[in-house]
């Protein structure tokens, strides 16, 4: 038997699933072939910690805090069941409330018409001396043009 | 309390239902997650969401099967829907520490033997598996672990899965060898260096 072979049925041999000439000839190998001795104990002792994770208990209060949880979540839901069973009180506040919004939202629109123009500039005291000087009455920026709310 | 009697409690929420069922089926539900998560924490939270789940699709159960199958049908489904969370998680972590402080090599290196001791220790050896069964294709991994973990029969399993009895038999023959070759491959490459 090569290592090939001893390989692909180590999983075989460790469910003890051979008959015994294979068996035997996996024992012979295994003797004479010091890698796939050490790789074999590895695979058994990582096998062995499928048993020890099944003799893992949970904590003792696990269904302590389930039922718990189970509780919260029923009670919850219940709220939830109790808004939808009265529709005759929910519809009436939900259109209300989406009118008044609606409202809100339209008088603060209007507060902010836009009108187009040109921007005036605004007065610092350079300019307002100028204007003096030469008796301009106002500046106009004609190369810009604005929409401002007023 | 029969089956029926507990469904029908479930459905109208009677609190001694309730509590009929978390005692009878707590510990396999949790022992079941527990060993696809490998935590048991995690498997005890994850089953509270477990039996929120049989309460709230409890009107959906057909009774195709029994109610244990079903049970442990909705168990495995969210114990592979936590893993895959906590993989994607694990990407965004994993990216993000590109970004930020390097966190050091995570992987598991064994110590260097001395004559006659092993290169791992216990819990290496069980993260080793764990992530050899986790790397298998989800059929495989399922059938894998409710057979060498949960003890359950093929039969048993068959029910769960809803397949044949022979298809578990090969999925469970095909889990078997691939996990061979994985844990070759881990073992070989430790004595490489």
């Amino acid at each position: 038997m090569d290592c090939k072979e001893f390989r692909d049925n180590m999983f075989a041999f460790q469910d003890d699933a051979l008959s015994p000439e294979r068996k035997q000839a996996i024992f012979n190998h295994l003797d004479s072939c010091n890698e796939c001795a050490v790789i074999f104990r590895e695979f058994q002792l990582a096998l062995a910690t499928v048993d020890s994770d099944k003799a893992a208990e949970p904590n003792p209060f696990a269904s302590t805090r389930i039922l718990q949880h189970i509780e919260s979540h029923l009670e919850k839901r219940s709220r939830f069941m109790v808004m939808t069973k009265h529709p005759w009180i929910i519809r009436p506040v939900v259109v209300a409330l989406s009118l008044a919004i609606g409202v809100f939202i339209g008088i603060n629109r209007t507060h902010r018409t836009p009108a187009t123009g040109i921007q005036q500039v605004s007065e610092s005291p350079v300019i307002q001396s100028l204007k003096t000087e030469f008796f301009i009455t106002d500046f106009i920026d004609e190369d810009k043009s604005f929409t401002i709310y007023q | 309390m029969t089956d029926h009697e507990l469904i029908e409690g479930i459905k109208n929420r009677d609190r001694i239902a309730l509590q009929y069922l978390v005692t009878t089926y707590q510990r396999k539900v949790i022992k079941t997650a527990f060993y696809f998560l490998g935590n048991m924490e995690d498997a005890e939270d994850l089953s509270q969401e477990v039996f929120i789940g049989i309460i709230d699709s409890v009107a959906l159960f057909r009774k195709k099967s029994s109610l244990s199958t079903w049970i442990y049908r909705i168990t495995v489904n969210q114990s592979l829907n936590f893993l895959k969370k906590r993989q994607r998680r694990g990407v965004f972590s994993r990216i993000e520490s590109l970004f930020y402080s390097d966190h050091g090599d995570n992987r598991l290196t064994p110590r260097e033997p001395s004559v006659n001791e092993n290169p791992f220790e216990e819990n290496e050896l069980r993260g080793i598996l764990q992530q050899a069964v986790r790397s298998l294709p989800e059929n495989q991994q399922i059938a894998f672990v409710l057979y060498k973990y949960d003890d359950h029969s093929y039969k048993e399993i068959a029910e769960i899965m809803e397949l044949t009895l022979s298809s578990v038999e090969s999925l469970i023959h095909r889990a078997k060898i691939n996990l061979q070759k994985r844990l070759i491959s881990d073992f070989s490459e430790y004595k490489k260096l």
